[in-house]
């Protein structure tokens, strides 16, 4: 099944315009984003102090920046697998959070942090094999359960899947030290970037630009992995293999960033749905635009998160209000159409 | 243009922006790795300062502690320039020390930036490990001292950093002889392991509408002011080993079999009510501590005598006192508390008599 607004596509032409709309609002995001902040005073640091303020240009280039391309990747990375798995799974309900992705790595790096040392490769390391684990025992369940279509067993499946991490990570909780480990997986379970430094950037760039960069490319080939096994091997597409690919892809990026920002939630289920509302449902537009809309989207978040109070707001828990109130708009002003 | 040369170019110049800024910032270097005046904190890092801080700022887990351990350094006052607040309002005792303290700048959960904005040469925070806070202001080029403040070891060593980054040695010197001195005096007191008494320290909260009942972390300062005084901790295979309340039942309670409870009751609630209420509850009645009368409320003044706070020094005093009234019968408590407040925070007799006294809740039964 696939997400389609019932008005139908927008032309090609208008499709490419607001490609291209989009990515001056992310450019106009990203800009106001550096000047946003708490120092020296609420809200904003004129641009005059960094010409005198050594502690403004301080704070600009080591806190502000590496939080805010930290914010980038993890928005294009939960856009895109967001884009990506409703697309392979002809779901338009799922996202890395629905199919135990998320709470898998979450749970593999709980458990790195209590019982492995937690340094940053093996949380790293850990979080992507249980992620891995998550959403194949999601694709798995889904096969053997005797209820209702695919999209239904599969959001089923992924409940279970996810359910049963969330009780793991709860034992390893209370198995955690409330000193030293618990506010780490605390961090995790809401989310947020602020502890974000250029070292932490260094280490998401080496897999998540990677990842994104494959599934870029493979974006053109989306279009068919969307297809029925039948229809698609008609058209001669070699779909296990590259279904896999883009997996991989998808997976291992998600749960890099999620290693780092710990449960960011929605942003993978609601901005491909925004996206392909203004471009259109194919790939080629849908997967780009979704990760420029993703990375507008946490980066406004995360903007919220650390200006608006004094003390920081947990990032995923404006994600999810953001996201649960634009979905729902999404869904009640424009009938969407599951289409077999 | 296409939309596929569109995003290939924003990727483009997103990567090499980043890999740009990356290289240009670099990785800073640690806040204060050279210095006139080093010391190693309670989280193992060094913390260097050129000269002596002009411009403090508090933050963290329990502030209060820090705060009280930092005005022990009379010169350290007026170099205060802002504080974190938590929870139930504002300090009431600080204002007895330092007449100007309800003007310094008052956080609550501040980030980085807002830390930044007050410009300080040293924050003070506590805890065993850097955090993420302690990790962005060395970012920041901001030094940032850890203390651990829970056990008189680390009390200790957390009062001779802050002298030696203060500049003032000699005060922490003094401090810690004020200590080891009372110390020492409670330790040659308290009787051989064998002789001494089931103790059990319970904090009794309602936190969330629901009574709770909890045994501290082995290597929390409560635990050490039991053993210290001269009890014989109940608790220690229920408790975590280096932090957290560890919450336990009336059944556990009964099990253990203390000869004496004492009960740290949660600042919000009245200890004679909450002690009335147990030894009204069928359960709690039918222990043997409790029918022998040796259910106690730990003392507090404005804050309580239990936690990793200066004042553990009072409540261990009181504690081997009650624990052993004939061994430390020359042991004058209202005269350690003078002792305590005067020497230490430099208050009068009269301020004490006046505003400590009246606040202090001894043997509340």
């Amino acid at each position: 099944m696939s997400a389609e607004p019932a008005a139908g596509p927008p032309a090609d032409g208008a499709a490419a315009a607001r490609l291209w709309w989009i990515v001056g609002v992310t450019a106009a995001i990203l800009a106001a984003s550096v000047l946003m902040g708490r120092y020296p005073g609420p809200y904003l640091t004129p641009p005059g102090a960094l010409a005198h303020d050594e502690l403004a240009r301080n704070v600009i280039l080591n806190l502000r920046l590496p939080r805010i391309l930290a914010a980038l990747l993890l928005g294009a990375t939960l856009g895109a697998s967001g884009a990506v798995l409703q697309m392979v799974f002809r779901n338009p309900l799922v996202d890395a959070g629905f199919l135990g992705v998320s709470p898998g790595a979450a749970f593999g790096a709980s458990l790195a942090i209590v019982f492995l040392g937690g340094a940053p490769p093996v949380v790293q390391v850990c979080a992507a094999a249980f992620a891995f684990l998550g959403m194949a025992a999601s694709y798995l369940l889904a096969q053997r359960i005797h209820l209702g279509d695919w999209v239904l067993r599969l959001v089923l499946a992924g409940i279970i899947v996810s359910a049963t991490y969330s009780s793991a990570t709860g034992v390893v909780k209370y198995l955690a030290d409330p000193l030293r480990q618990l506010p780490d997986i605390t961090f995790w379970l809401l989310g947020g970037l602020w502890a974000t430094t250029w070292p932490d950037v260094l280490h998401l760039v080496p897999v998540v630009v990677p990842c994104l960069v494959v599934l870029y490319l493979m974006r053109w080939r989306l279009n068919l992995l969307s297809l029925r096994d039948e229809t698609a091997f008609s058209l001669g597409a070699a779909l296990g293999r590259e279904r896999l690919v883009v997996l991989v892809a998808a997976v291992a990026a998600t749960a890099v960033v999620v290693s780092k920002a710990g449960q960011v939630g929605w942003v993978g289920l609601i901005v491909p749905h925004i996206a392909r509302r203004l471009v259109g449902s194919d790939a080629q537009r849908a997967l780009p635009a979704s990760m420029l809309l993703g990375m507008g989207f946490v980066l406004v978040c995360d903007d919220l998160a650390r200006t608006v109070l004094s003390g920081e707001i947990p990032l995923g828990l404006l994600t999810s209000f953001a996201g649960a109130a634009v979905f729902a708009v999404t869904l009640l002003r424009r009938q969407v159409r599951l289409r077999p | 243009m296409r939309p596929r040369s569109v995003a290939r170019r924003t990727a483009a110049l997103a990567l090499g922006g980043a890999v740009a800024l990356s290289t240009l910032a670099g990785v800073p270097r640690p806040a204060g790795a050279q210095g006139a005046l080093g010391v190693t904190d309670a989280a193992g890092r060094v913390v260097a300062l050129d000269a002596p801080p002009r411009r403090i700022v508090v933050v963290g887990h329990g502030p209060f502690m820090t705060l009280h351990v930092l005005y022990m350094f009379p010169g350290a006052r007026s170099r205060l320039v802002g504080l974190e607040e938590k929870g139930g309002g504002r300090d009431e005792f600080l204002p007895l020390v330092d007449s100007a303290f309800a003007r310094r700048t008052v956080l609550r959960n501040p980030g980085p930036e807002e830390i930044a904005a007050l410009r300080p040469d040293l924050v003070i925070t506590r805890g065993p490990t850097l955090d993420a806070l302690g990790k962005a202001l060395s970012q920041l080029r901001i030094p940032v001292l850890y203390l651990g403040l829970e056990t008189p070891e680390q009390f200790a060593r957390d009062v001779t950093n802050l002298g030696a980054l203060l500049g003032d040695p000699g005060r922490a010197r003094a401090i810690n002889a004020f200590y080891q001195t009372r110390l020492a005096r409670l330790r040659a007191g308290r009787p051989g392991a064998a002789a001494r008494p089931r103790v059990l320290l319970l904090e009794y909260n309602d936190r969330g509408g629901t009574a709770a009942v909890r045994v501290p972390a082995r290597a929390w300062m409560q635990t050490q002011e039991v053993e210290t005084a001269g009890g014989d901790p109940v608790w220690l295979d229920a408790a975590t080993p280096t932090g957290g309340w560890t919450v336990t039942n009336v059944e556990q309670v009964a099990r253990w079999d203390p000869d004496r409870i004492f009960l740290v009751v949660w600042y919000r609630l009245d200890p004679a009510q909450v002690l009335a209420t147990l030894r009204a509850d069928p359960q709690w009645r039918a222990l043997r501590a409790v029918k022998a009368g040796a259910l106690h409320a730990f003392p507090s003044d404005y804050f309580g005598w239990d936690s990793p706070d200066p004042r553990w020094l009072l409540g261990m005093s009181w504690l081997a006192k009650t624990l052993y009234p004939d061994r430390f019968a020359d042991l004058d408590l209202k005269a350690e508390i003078h002792a305590f407040f005067g020497t230490l925070y430099g208050m009068d007799a009269a301020t004490i008599d006046t505003h400590v006294m009246p606040r202090i809740r001894l043997d509340v039964r």
